[in-house]
């Protein structure tokens, strides 16, 4: 037996959808050398003599 | 003779986590158009593109010669319109034309944070899945 569907009639689509909003994603991932590490440092008014002196100083170059 | 300079482990985990400690919690990391300024300790006038937040804490204590921020909350609704050409990290509170503490590019690539796009649209999702500073020539 055919069944007819008298409810209401479902939304039409009007095509004016809102898109989805975009999204930028970001990754840092940066690579200091020792001197960056130290201009760094400074740049942000830490007392690197004073840091250095309190962890035991630089490392000593090989003769 | 040119420059050598190493550093100790426990220097460079010093250094990374002064970081940290000057950027206190909930700082801000903002991204611009326009010209990098010479560097943080300048005031700048650029366009905010968008205006993300640290964590509470910037990052735990540095390991294995890596900082590794912790989560960075997402800018929702991207401030304005523009290409974003670079960024800086300030203290929470501060102004966006005020001098910040790490400064640094965008691209898509070559530059110091990679982007999916540098085009944002205001309105925009705007997130930083993952931040490291890594102590390189450990």
């Amino acid at each position: 037996m055919i069944r007819s569907h008298n409810g209401p009639q479902a939304a039409q689509y009007d095509g004016a959808m809102d898109q989805p909003p975009q999204v930028i994603t970001g990754t840092l991932n940066v690579n200091l050398t020792d001197a960056q590490l130290f201009d760094l440092a400074v740049g942000l008014g830490i007392d690197v003599d004073a840091l250095i002196a309190a962890h035991g100083g630089l490392d000593e170059e090989p003769e | 003779m040119a420059s050598n300079l190493k550093l100790s482990q426990t220097i460079r985990h010093a250094m990374l986590n002064q970081i940290t400690s000057t950027v206190g919690g909930s700082g801000l990391w903002r991204i611009y158009a326009g010209s990098q300024p010479a560097g943080p300790d300048t005031t700048n006038s650029a366009t905010v593109l968008a205006e993300l937040v640290c964590g509470s804490t910037f990052a735990p204590a540095a390991s294995s010669n890596t900082l590794t921020l912790n989560a960075i909350t997402q800018d929702s609704s991207a401030n304005n319109t523009g290409t974003a050409a670079w960024w800086r990290i300030s203290s929470s509170g501060s102004a966006a034309t005020a001098a910040g503490h790490i400064d640094g590019t965008c691209g898509t690539s070559d530059a110091d944070l990679i982007l999916n796009s540098t085009a944002i649209t205001a309105g925009a999702v705007v997130q930083i899945s993952s931040a490291t500073f890594t102590a390189g020539n450990a």
